[in-house]
């Protein structure tokens, strides 16, 4: 059909050549993807290829090196410049497996071609930063330790998280400050997340964290991931701070996270200061204010911890339980046990299992 | 003109532009998807799943897994779950009031003894009839009640739970060993998270070993094989689309990450539904958004559970017939949100799409082909353009089912063999020259029941996995 044809026909019924014209291009569209489809599993088959070709070209050297009985130099010589990106992931596998001297000699290895990983932290993709980040935070931690202290201020959310996880280990708790100053980047992460990742930095961290725990002016969320940081690093001194957030305090959250490391770190004389939460307004509250006084109260709190067992919160019953157990109150809980109380069962399988 | 042609026309002309809206949203949510699912790849590459899964800070978690006469995979779906890499998780199996021997092969497997568990939640269920806890893994607990429905069953595993999240699994899908991990990614990423869904892909054909599936084949029948890309369809194009647009509307009941204080507070699942899991995630949007509670509902395309699909077409009809209820017991029950700017995308992006296209879809399509067919006949329609109509549907479903393989192929590739890859290409073609338009009639049938009040679930006849 000539072109003059088809635009008679248009020119007779339009319809019928939009249509035609839809089938063939959605014809094409459906060819199309098949071939994306097909060149996609070939470029991915290609590069499982090359990077087994990689990998068995590296392996042996990199490992001989590691174990002393090859240089640097004759590693280095396997690598082409086009290849260094692919030689530095390479690498990280290593590294993530080895410590000490192993890995520092990795990190030598590395060191030559990680100026071209940092240049991708100008990269336009969020994504490809933040593995430039990792990449760097795993392999150049020292000698990039400002870009990745800048990375924290990365306008994407993912890259500043992955900065903040890479800092905040023990080798470099130095930098942990700079995480701490920047908590409010990471306000939508997981607050038990946070909190795990500065504890990762271990007890140098537990002054800076004190501090903010201590600081009324500060986001009570902020100071409610210092609270729980605190408590995973078992630090006893947090907790006369602990305490005193108790009588000063209303944040649910706060008061929860601070119940909980005194139940963990708290000592006799913090039990006055958790005794006016066994009556709180919020479940939470009561129920690590009970577990608490369980953990550190006198023998004269076993009354209030035998009462809490009637709560209307389970859960506040369930840590009332607990804390009879932990306590040895073995005798009240048999009491319970025994009794027609509706929580009886409750009390005999803490009795028996331990747990309920 | 008479006025039945005057109807026939008008109802042919509504067709046609059902059908160019109904293609021209699955063409937006599967560029959507494209986009999105690139950007997540990519994203991918920072993930540390070992850190992870060492870190303290990851939420405890609680999977609850309802069987129901699930005596030929029981075992095998509960021992994956016992693989699962992941900090604390604990694992309910709840035996539904099964009528075969589902009760007895856990309790051989695993070393049953009787416990005690407390209530937590105070939804109310069936009447419990016993607690068991394993003596080989103390994080197996299998809570045995009176049959009263899988929501119900998911409902009393709630009420035991005591962890943050939970997630609802089928008793027979298999999840990955690293499935958990990957799906609260979300959780620990924005607290806002309330609820987050994996993809489901059919583990038909495919081997399995010690609850894993170790190697990914196509399944060798025919009707699976159409599930597969339809699955693929659904998953990778529509649900990553819809997540994009921050508007999912279904989390599948086989895999499945929640808040379980939210869950709890909106009074756990329907009972009265067919359609549970989707009913649960529009609910709970519409509770927090009444109750203006920031929230995120998504959907993570990496956390992969493996199901078995059904294999006859009588099963598949009545699986069909179900999903068709669901969606309309769903979306009838919150038609409140139908165009509501108060829920946002949700009731004006999503909701619309769900209940215009999706759900009425099966009615517009067999009347549609019906209609086509008098005007055929009356000399309403020349053959000429009701080719061309047929044609263009033949094109547009070709590349959107072409579309789906090549989003896997750019993202997960789990089918790594070439014959599989060529046969899902094939399939695109093929699924349209009967398997589509038998689908469109079990949903119309599924349409009928609602209206005759059917709540029936639908028995599905487990096979078992092919264990190597």
């Amino acid at each position: 059909m000539s072109v003059r044809e088809i635009w008679d026909l248009y020119l007779a019924r339009p319809e019928l050549v939009v249509l035609a014209a839809a089938i063939i291009g959605f014809f094409l569209l459906a060819a199309g993807l098949a071939a994306t489809a097909i060149l996609l599993r070939v470029k991915n088959e290609r590069t499982r290829r090359r990077w087994e070709r990689l990998e068995s070209r590296w392996e042996d050297p990199v490992v001989e090196a590691v174990m002393g009985s090859a240089s640097l130099d004759q590693v280095w010589q396997l690598v082409d410049r086009s290849e260094e990106l692919s030689f530095v992931a390479f690498l990280i596998r290593f590294a993530r497996r080895l410590a000490g001297s192993e890995r520092r000699l990795i990190e030598g290895l590395a060191e030559p071609y990680l100026a071209r990983v940092a240049e991708q932290l100008e990269r336009r993709s969020p994504e490809r930063r933040a593995v430039a980040v990792q990449t760097l935070s795993v392999l150049g931690r020292r000698r990039y330790a400002h870009r990745l202290v800048a990375a924290l201020d990365d306008p994407s959310p993912l890259v500043a998280m992955v900065a903040a996880r890479a800092l905040a280990s023990r080798e470099s708790p130095d930098f942990a400050a700079a995480i701490l100053s920047r908590l409010r980047r990471f306000e939508p992460w997981r607050s038990s997340f946070l909190a795990s990742m500065l504890s990762s930095v271990g007890p140098a961290l537990a002054p800076a964290l004190i501090r903010l725990l201590a600081d009324r002016q500060a986001d009570p969320r902020a100071r409610s991931v210092a609270a729980e940081a605190l408590r995973e690093l078992h630090e006893p001194s947090a907790a006369d701070v602990a305490a005193g957030v108790q009588v000063d305090e209303s944040d649910r959250d706060l008061l929860a996270s601070t119940l909980g490391l005194l139940a963990d770190v708290g000592r006799a004389e913090h039990a006055a200061a958790i005794r006016p939460h066994l009556v709180a307004r919020e479940p939470i509250v009561r129920a690590r204010a009970v577990a608490a006084l369980g953990s550190i109260g006198a023998p004269a709190d076993l009354p209030n911890l035998l009462a809490a067992l009637d709560d209307a919160s389970p859960w506040v019953a369930l840590r009332a339980a607990e804390a009879l157990r932990d306590a040895g109150a073995t005798k009240a809980l048999a009491g319970a046990g025994g009794s027609s109380h509706p929580r009886a069962p409750l009390a005999r399988a803490m009795l028996t299992a331990g747990r309920a | 003109m008479g006025p039945f042609l005057v109807l026939l026309r008008g109802f042919n002309l509504l067709v046609l532009a059902y059908f160019v809206v109904l293609n021209l949203s699955y063409l937006i949510t599967g560029l959507v998807a494209l986009r999105s699912l690139r950007r997540y790849v990519r994203r991918l590459q920072t993930l540390d799943l070992d850190d992870l899964v060492g870190s303290q800070g990851m939420p405890p978690i609680t999977l609850i897994a309802p069987a129901y006469n699930e005596e030929k995979t029981c075992v095998e779906s509960t021992r994956s779950l016992l693989t699962l890499r992941y900090g604390e998780v604990e694992v309910f199996v709840v035996n539904d009031g099964s009528g075969d021997a589902t009760l007895d092969r856990l309790r051989e497997a695993f070393d049953l003894e009787p416990a005690y568990l407390l209530p937590i939640g105070t939804i109310v269920t069936a009447p419990i009839r016993g607690i068991y806890r394993s003596r080989l893994h103390a994080r197996l607990w299998v809570i045995d009640k009176q049959n009263g429905g899988k929501a119900d069953t998911l409902n009393a595993g709630l009420n035991y739970s005591r962890t943050p999240l939970f997630c609802a699994i089928d008793a027979d899908s298999l999840l990955e060993r690293d499935a958990l991990t990957r799906i609260v990614r979300p959780f620990v990423e924005d607290e806002r998270t309330i609820a987050a869904g994996g993809i489901i892909r059919i583990a038909n054909g495919c081997t399995v070993q010690e609850g894993l599936v170790t190697a990914v084949r196509l399944p060798r029948e025919l009707l699976p094989r159409f599930q597969v890309l339809e699955y693929l369809r659904a998953f990778l194009a529509g649900r990553m689309g819809w997540h994009e647009l921050e508007s999912t509307l279904i989390i599948s009941g086989a895999f499945g990450v929640f808040r379980r204080d939210l869950v709890v507070a909106v009074g756990g699942y329907a009972t009265d539904t067919v359609g549970e899991d989707m009913e649960l995630v529009v609910r709970l949007h519409r509770h927090c958004r009444e109750r203006a509670i920031p929230y995120r509902i998504g959907f993570v395309p990496d956390p992969v559970a493996w199901t078995e699909c059904p294999a006859t077409m009588a099963i598949l009809a009545r699986q069909r017939d179900r999903w068709q209820r669901g969606l309309i017991e769903t979306l009838t029950r919150h038609r409140a949100m139908l165009l509501n700017p108060r829920y946002g995308r949700v009731g004006m992006l999503a909701y619309p799409y769900f209940f215009f296209l999706e759900m009425l879809s099966p009615i517009i399509e067999v009347f549609g082909y019906a209609s086509f067919g008098t005007a055929l006949l009356l000399g309403q329609a020349t053959p000429i353009y009701t080719t061309a109509f047929l044609l263009l549907a033949f094109g547009l479903g070709v590349g959107l089912s072409l579309a789906a393989v090549a989003l896997e192929e750019l993202g997960f590739r789990r089918y790594p063999r070439w014959k599989d890859l060529l046969h899902l290409l094939w399939l695109g073609v093929a699924e349209n020259f009967g398997y589509r338009q038998l689908t469109t009639w079990w949903r119309l049938r599924g349409t009928i029941t609602f209206l005759r009040k059917g709540k029936m679930w639908g028995r599905m006849e487990r096979r078992g996995f092919e264990v190597a």
